[in-house]
């Protein structure tokens, strides 16, 4: 009984404030506006918002889908690859349909294709996800020269594709209106359901999710469908950004994604994890993005700083949950 | 047709078995060409252009793609050498990593011709001048604009890894400022020559300061990428200009053909590289005089020009021969990267 | 078993001996925590002393202490009457102290005489191995200690016996004078515990003192010639075996009385729950049993005879390969644990930590984990119906806790083993299978447990208890069967079952 009065001892509200959930996540991101404000005047206007919440909403879509992965602990390393092979059928069925709607699906369908690959080789051929979803990244980003040399270009150039990207609606961008709805959609999954439960148990103890009657391979099974699809609506609304479907894109982008989510606190163990920490470290990393480049400071620290903030927060985490492992 | 693909099975036997000698009609070269990374538009361009060249003078060109990768250059000049190439052309992964094989290609007599990059050692490189090509957009850019128009902000979307693209931004700057003066550069970013990276990086740029008149890219993909930044931020498009360079591909003709701020392209002729590089290679071989710098022509190009070099039917696009060839290089370039 | 030749050939030797090691008044403090609280023993040469406690008690702090991993707050360790100060583990080892861990810490690759000689080996001339010399010396001890070991084979190829003498050889190697066993039986089978104690008693002809950490009563009054009992960090009792017996051990332990361990309701049995017919697996072979309701039927065998492959087996979480498994009447097929739990059987795994617990999990996620599907309304859970539930249970178990919300992984193995007990009630079962459930619990939890499984039977359900603990299948079944290598070995009723009839049939 001894290490559970911690939370319960008073200190000073900073300490507290430190020590909850997101505590870490939102002194970071406190000290980041408030620093960047002074720094930078233009840092703090409603354009600069917009457009953080636009860079962060393509990051968003698929580090929502991966907490779900990590939490059941899994993990996918394809979704770069994917998500640049995915913007180029997009583009293609575009072409070849003169349909929009079409294009979406085929991308959604492609991803979500991946996504069960990644599954089955998981879980059939019981292959550790971290290796088998590598070597899926590498057929896509091979096989994506197979399918186009170069960029699938607009070739109709209908008006109303680039607008999914770059349109509006009551002034929010509709990208952000998008990762905002998967946001919302998974935080209530998670924190609301059965379903949501059974991901939490099936990363925490897969053989206790077994033995108490329910499948963690289906659940697991899900996890990578959903993740293979929200890159495919990441890769609808990047074609639609670029106008052009990219072979190139999406390098590092994978790496992005599973720093944001690990910094928003979910575990690489499973188990362990929530939205609104993926939310808050998305929107940390993309301020920092920002911050960098409003400063006119050397764009090479765009990675380093992300880099030295992620083991910080997962030194305070370490830190935080320590004496409750011993 | 026939004999083509006879030609071509006799090739790849003859390739297979490592055979030196390879049936030709007569008197046609056989050049090598290690391409750096042929997975690029703008290799695939210049690829294009040797094939055509060659093909009107009666030459076979083999392409192998060192895929950026220096060690698989090496392996393929070597091979080339081995299978007694008439001439070699390549475009270095890396300056210093070629030095060897030129010295070895000197030693045995085959004569290289580099494309894109000089090196020490070499015979000849055949090139565009990157601050000539920013340089006489810049100007484009200032007389399309007036020469009394005023406080002219450009964001420059930029690779400063480079120093070729160092050298095309400071050359815009320079011939923009040759017409206007006081046009002052507000944005200096790394778009890391890539769509989705030059996106990013403006859309901060223009939430920090979107008074901007001028988007610089330093290729049609970094020109691109920091348009969509600007629409994706609500910014109205009617006073904005648009320089890309590159003519790369197809992504800039179709952005200009909607006649909207993607006025002006600084186009680098990839085919013509690859057909002044066999020139080259040819001269090379038959002992004439070549000088060290062999520079290929560029231009600065608006919507009404691109058509009288570039056909395009949506799918594809087809150099007019004519119209760059009467196009006249440089004997020597502005400024060069040992300049900077 | 040469039991009373052991007691007196020991007790000729040591009794007017000097101490060989001696803790006066050592205390440690934790924050928070008062880990060991004025501990004061004494062992002398050729001495076996019992150091006894429930988890929590202080024997794992004072090992560490002894072994140098901690330092005390307060107190004096004398070894020969020399007062010692332990900086680090080497001075511990220097002084002739050789704890023998649970956790063995051999290197798999290495061969028995290199892992016997590894912190000396390298100090030879010129830096330079001498495998002979290494090889001889270490074939010496064996020979001195009457180990049939090989030198040269891997680590990684013995059993973990085998590899507990090389840690004991090892101790040996560098003539250590206090040898410290913790728990050395919890992974040996009862041929390799007979061994082990044929070890300690040459260990203890060699004058060598021997401090022995073990929860196993049986045990501890077949070797040991003294029992010093811990309780809270403080010291409860020193005695001479002889002078207790199992119930006045268990009252030093637990410091209360426990007046009956094994409870047995009268209860009705009803129909049959549980049918097997012909069940072979990998490891199974043609196992057929049944179990009524309000029944408790034990299954015993030794290490590696097939309990647990039965337990999963039947649950569906482990595949057969042929025979027919009903629960109440209905085929359990397809094979799987969510047929199973449909048709109303559950495992608790012996294995608490990697299936059982979500050991970040509160105890209230812990315990709904089976039976989520009653808290949830179109998909959505309904917490507060969930806390209500899992705080009944807390009551109606007495389970200790802080707050329902807190990581289970902070609850004593006892408390866990409730919360996973009510993880199953709460669904509502009618055959339970109960893998050692009450492995690696303390004395007074186990009584806890005991008395659990008698209401649970009692309330009508079929109870399926698979042990290796001889006195837990006596005291609680109905019928027992026995299991050797896969085969069903024997079955018995609770009045003509015997001990010795039992491991005949475990080892046939």
């Amino acid at each position: 009984m001894r290490d559970l009065t911690d939370d319960d001892r008073s200190g000073a509200l900073l300490r507290r404030v430190f020590n909850s959930e997101y505590g870490f996540l939102v002194v970071v991101l406190t000290l980041l506006v408030v620093g960047l404000s002074l720094a930078a005047t233009n840092f703090l206007t409603p354009s600069n918002a917009v457009a953080i919440l636009h860079q962060s909403s393509l990051v968003l879509i698929v580090a929502v889908g991966m907490t779900f992965l990590l939490i059941t602990a899994e993990v996918d390393i394809s979704v770069g690859a994917n998500l640049a092979f995915a913007s180029c059928v997009v583009m293609d069925v575009i072409n070849q349909t003169n349909s929009v709607a079409l294009g979406a699906l085929a991308g959604i369908a492609f991803g979500a294709g991946v996504g069960l690959i990644n599954a089955f080789v998981t879980l059939v051929l019981k292959v550790n996800s971290l290796i088998g979803t590598i070597a899926m990244m590498m057929a896509l980003q091979g096989g994506v020269y197979l399918y186009t040399r170069e960029a699938v270009q607009n070739h109709h150039q209908i008006e109303i594709f680039p607008k999914i990207a770059t349109g509006f609606i009551l002034g929010i961008p509709v990208p952000v209106v998008f990762a905002a709805v998967v946001a919302l959609a998974g935080w209530f999954y998670l924190a609301r359901t059965r379903g949501g439960r059974l991901v939490f148990a099936s990363g925490a103890n897969e053989a206790a999710v077994r033995l108490s009657g329910y499948s963690p391979a289906r659940v697991k099974f899900g996890a990578f469908v959903m993740t293979g699809a929200l890159v495919g609506l990441a890769a609808v609304i990047l074609a639609s950004l670029l106008n052009a479907g990219q072979p190139t894109a999406g390098t590092g982008f994978e790496l992005t994604v599973i720093a944001a989510v690990l910094l928003g606190g979910t575990s690489l163990m499973g188990g362990r994890g929530t939205i609104l920490g993926t939310v808050l470290a998305v929107l940390i990393l993309k301020i920092i993005d920002n911050g960098i480049i409003m400063l006119r400071w050397n764009q090479d620290l765009q990675i380093i700083v992300p880099g030295l903030v992620l083991i910080l927060a997962l030194y305070m985490d370490q830190k935080k949950r320590g004496p409750a492992h011993g | 047709m026939k004999s083509t693909h006879v030609l071509s099975a006799v090739a790849i036997a003859a390739a297979l078995s490592g055979t030196t000698a390879l049936a030709q009609d007569g008197e046609g070269l056989r050049i090598g060409y290690i391409v750096n990374y042929a997975t690029h538009e703008w290799y695939q361009n210049v690829i294009l252009g040797m094939e055509q060249r060659a093909e009107q003078l009666g030459h076979t060109v083999e392409v192998i793609d060192a895929n950026l990768d220096m060690a698989r250059q090496v392996a393929a000049a070597e091979d080339f050498m081995a299978r007694e190439m008439d001439v070699i052309i390549m475009t270095p992964v890396n300056e210093e990593g070629v030095v060897p094989i030129l010295r070895r290609a000197r030693a045995d007599g085959v004569p290289i011709v580099l494309e894109g990059n000089p090196a020490p050692g070499m015979q000849t490189v055949v090139a565009i001048c990157d601050y000539d090509t920013g340089y006489l957009a810049g100007v484009a850019a200032g007389e399309a604009l007036g020469a009394d128009a005023e406080g002219i902000r450009v964001m420059n979307v930029g690779l400063p890894l480079l120093s070729a693209t160092i050298l095309r931004s400071r050359g815009f700057m320079d011939g923009l400022q040759t017409v206007i003066p006081s046009a002052e550069m507000v944005h200096d970013l790394d778009g890391g020559g890539n769509p989705d990276r030059s996106q990013e990086v403006s859309a901060a740029a223009l939430a920090a300061d979107s008074d901007i008149d001028v988007i610089y890219g330093i290729n049609d993909s970094s020109a691109l990428g920091a348009l969509q930044a600007w629409r994706a931020a609500g910014l109205p498009e009617d006073d904005l200009m648009v320089v890309g360079t590159g003519a790369e591909g197809l992504a800039f003709l179709n952005e200009m053909q909607t006649e909207g701020p993607y006025q002006l392209e600084a186009a680098m002729f990839p085919e013509k590289i690859g057909f002044t590089a066999i020139d080259t290679a040819v001269a090379l071989f038959n002992g004439e005089e070549v000088p060290e710098y062999v520079i290929s022509p560029t231009t600065a190009l608006t919507l009404g020009e691109v058509s009288s070099y570039y056909s395009y039917d949506g799918e594809s696009r087809e150099i007019q021969w004519d119209a760059v060839n009467a196009l006249e290089a440089p004997e020597q370039c502005m400024m060069y990267a040992s300049d900077l | 078993m040469g039991k009373s030749d052991v007691a007196t050939a020991g007790a000729a030797d040591f009794h007017d001996l000097a101490p060989a090691l001696a803790v006066t008044g050592l205390s440690k403090s934790f924050p928070g925590v008062k880990a060991l609280d004025d501990v004061s023993l004494s062992v002398r040469p050729g001495e076996v002393l019992a150091l006894l406690g429930e988890n929590g008690a202080g024997k794992s702090t004072l090992i560490k202490v002894l072994a140098g991993i901690h330092k005390a707050d307060s107190g004096q360790i004398e070894i020969d009457g020399v007062p010692q100060d332990f900086t680090n583990p080497a001075d511990a080892l220097d002084a002739g102290i050789k704890v023998v861990f649970q956790e063995i810490a051999l290197i798999p690759e290495f061969s028995v005489a290199e892992n016997m000689f590894l912190e000396d080996h390298l100090a030879g001339k010129a830096n330079l191995v001498n495998w002979r010399e290494i090889h001889r010396r270490a074939q010496e001890i064996f020979d001195r200690a009457g180990f049939a070991l090989n030198t040269r084979a891997k680590v990684k190829d013995l059993s973990v016996s085998e590899q507990q003498l090389v840690e004991i050889s090892r101790a040996m190697a560098r003539d250590a004078r206090i040898v410290i066993m913790d728990e050395p039986t919890s992974s040996l089978t009862p041929a390799e515990v007979t061994h082990l104690f044929g070890v300690i008693n040459r260990l203890r002809k060699l004058g060598i003192a021997i401090v022995y950490v073990s929860h196993k009563l049986e045990e501890i009054f077949e070797i040991a010639d003294t029992c010093v009992v811990l309780r809270d960090g403080r010291w409860v009792s020193t005695k001479p075996t002889s002078e207790h017996t199992p119930a006045s051990l268990v009252k030093d332990m637990v410091g209360r009385e426990i007046t009956s361990l094994f409870p047995h309701s009268d209860r009705t049995v009803g129909r049959e729950i549980v049918q097997v017919e012909d069940l072979s697996s990998k490891r199974l072979d043609d196992i057929s049993f049944h179990v009524r309701a309000g029944e408790v039927v034990g299954f015993f065998g030794l290490m590696g005879a097939g309990r647990t492959e039965v337990a999963k087996a039947i649950v569906g979480f482990d595949p057969i390969t042929k025979g027919r498994i009903r629960i109440d009447g209905e085929d359990l097929k397809p094979h799987s644990t969510v047929r199973s739990k449909a048709l109303g059987i559950g495992l608790l795994s012996e294995d608490r930590k990697t299936e059982g617990l979500m050991l970040d999990g509160s105890v209230t996620r812990n315990m709904t984990l089976a039976a989520l599907d009653q808290f949830t309304r179109n998909g959505l859970m309904d917490h507060r119906a969930e806390t209500k539930q899992a705080e009944g249970f807390v009551d109606r178990f007495a389970i200790k806790l802080a707050r329902l919300g807190q990581p289970i992984r902070n609850l004593s193995g006892g408390n866990q083993q409730k919360v996973l007990l009510s993880r199953w009630l709460m669904f509502g079962l009618k055959a339970v299978v109960l893998d050692e459930p009450t492995r690696g619990i303390d004395v007074g939890a186990k009584a806890e447990i005991f008395a659990l499984i008698d209401e649970l039977a009692a309330q009508g359900l079929a109870v399926i208890l698979m042990t290796s603990e001889m006195p837990e299948l006596l005291g609680l079944s109905d019928r027992i069967y026995v299991l050797s290598e896969g085969r069903m070995t024997g079955e018995f009723t609770r009045e003509n079952a015997t001990q010795e009839e039992i491991l005949d049939a475990a080892i046939r």
